[in-house]
């Protein structure tokens, strides 16, 4: 028994560096993207404004499966080719920003405008206002729900399955098949826990740095 | 007292939408003039507060100091600073911090001169043991001298501030009032909305007593 654990480990550990790079590739482009778009729902331009209202309504409104299938077997056939890996890392990206932009957008309402209008008068600009004063207090606002989106992430990768790429998810489905066994199975469910629960820990240890204050 | 127009306000006119808030509104204050505004709630207090400390434009008039007309919401003028209703202290900031920030990030001054620039008003304002604290861990009237001190550090001529005895305990107005009579003597020119005819007619050189205007 053991010896067949550690045998099919090799395969699942090289599935689960894929869901790695998954989720790390999609966390930190989608982060600062989403940001950006949060912004973006702010703006004076009333074009920009409706463009990203519809992005984030469209993909919020359809399943993150039918997104991956959409660009990965869809898209080529008017003439948009993207490869696996890349279309699950654009279809990732474009899905988790919508999601961060959102998150965003209710974390910068949620700063007071006595907080702009303290700093204008004390002469600070834009700038140093959004830096020194509204960046903090959002990033305290949206960190449990950004959380809660990573862990999401964890275990979305896994719709990676579809367009065929070798996630950890994979490497545990083509090991049971072949060797008609559950084991490969729970083990996949325990390397998903043990992710997951890293990345808790490391979630806690970030949001209480940041309980300094109130 | 010490004789110099350091703010002068004519024909000020403010409406939101159709709804006039301020009509034609002239007033001047010398050097050290503690003005207080009076009235009922609605009639425009924060209104005028607000044009002076340039949160909002005026629709027409002028703002002149020491002879000069300025704009108000042009934000690189440090003329006025603000102790606002409910403070409006940076959460995320200590109490140096909040003292400190606008000297170091807008008078480019380095933190330790910033720091060393802050002891003496946080020792009058009574203060020093709160320094490293947040400004939750403080008192609504801790708080207040905090929002004082900050506005203090960036060298106003006129520092106004929106009801500041409303949320205080009867045993701090006292405290509040010594403060605007120690500033007064500095030369500070400073502007007090209040809803307390006692306490503005106690301290104030000169009230406006406004009301709200029917259409
Ligand atoms: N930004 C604004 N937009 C529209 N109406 C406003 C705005 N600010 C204040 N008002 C209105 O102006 C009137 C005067 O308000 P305010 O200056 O706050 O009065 P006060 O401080 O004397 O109670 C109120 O009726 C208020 O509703
Ligand atoms: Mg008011």
């Amino acid at each position: 028994m053991l010896n067949y654990i550690f045998s099919i480990l090799p395969s699942l550990f090289s599935g689960a560096w894929l869901t790695i790079e998954i989720f790390f590739w999609t966390t930190v482009v989608s982060i600062p993207l989403g940001l950006l778009v949060a912004f973006g729902l702010h703006s004076k331009l009333k074009l920009v404004k409706a463009i990203l209202k519809f992005y984030v309504w469209i993909i919020r409104g359809t399943p993150l499966l039918l997104q991956l299938i959409f660009i990965f077997y869809g898209l080529p056939t008017v003439g948009i080719v993207f490869p696996r890996y890349e279309a699950a890392l654009v279809a990732f990206i474009i899905n988790y920003a919508a999601y961060f932009a959102e998150i965003f957008r209710g974390g910068l309402q949620a700063v007071p405008v006595g907080q702009f209008e303290a700093a204008q008068v004390l002469g600070l600009s834009r700038w140093q206002t959004i830096n020194r004063i509204v960046r903090p207090q959002v990033v305290k606002i949206v960190l449990p729900s950004i959380g809660n989106e990573l862990i999401n992430l964890v275990k979305d990768s896994s719709l990676v399955y579809v367009i065929g790429l070798g996630d950890l998810l994979r490497a545990g489905n083509v090991a049971t098949a072949r060797d008609v066994s559950l084991v490969p199975l729970v083990l996949v469910g325990c390397v998903y826990l043990a992710m997951t629960a890293v990345l808790t820990a490391l979630l806690r240890v970030v949001e209480k740095r940041s309980n300094v204050w109130k | 007292m010490f004789g110099n127009k350091v703010l002068e306000l004519k024909n000020i006119s403010k409406s939101f939408g159709t709804r006039k808030i301020i009509d034609k509104l002239s007033l001047s204050l010398d050097q050290g003039d503690i003005l207080s505004i009076i009235g009922p709630s609605g009639a425009g207090k924060t209104t005028l507060l607000r044009l002076i400390a340039g949160l909002e434009s005026a629709d027409s008039g002028k703002f002149i100091h020491n002879g000069k007309e300025f704009d108000p919401t042009d934000r690189n003028n440090h003329l006025v600073g603000m102790v606002f209703q409910d403070y409006n202290l940076f959460p995320n900031l200590s109490v140096m911090d909040n003292i400190t920030l606008a000297p170091i990030m807008v008078n480019k001054m380095s933190k330790a001169e910033a720091e060393k620039a802050a002891t003496p008003v946080l020792d009058q304002l009574d203060l020093n043991k709160f320094k490293t604290l947040y400004p939750y861990q403080l008192s609504g009237g801790q708080k207040q001298r905090v929002a004082i001190a900050r506005a203090l550090q960036m060298k106003p001529e006129i520092l106004c501030y929106d009801e500041p005895t409303s949320a205080l305990d009867p045993e701090l107005v006292g405290k509040v009032k010594d403060i605007f009579l120690k500033l007064k003597q500095t030369g500070m020119t400073q502007v007090i909305i209040t809803h307390d005819h006692q306490f503005g007619k106690a301290v104030a050189d000169k009230i406006l007593k406004v009301e709200p205007i029917e259409k």
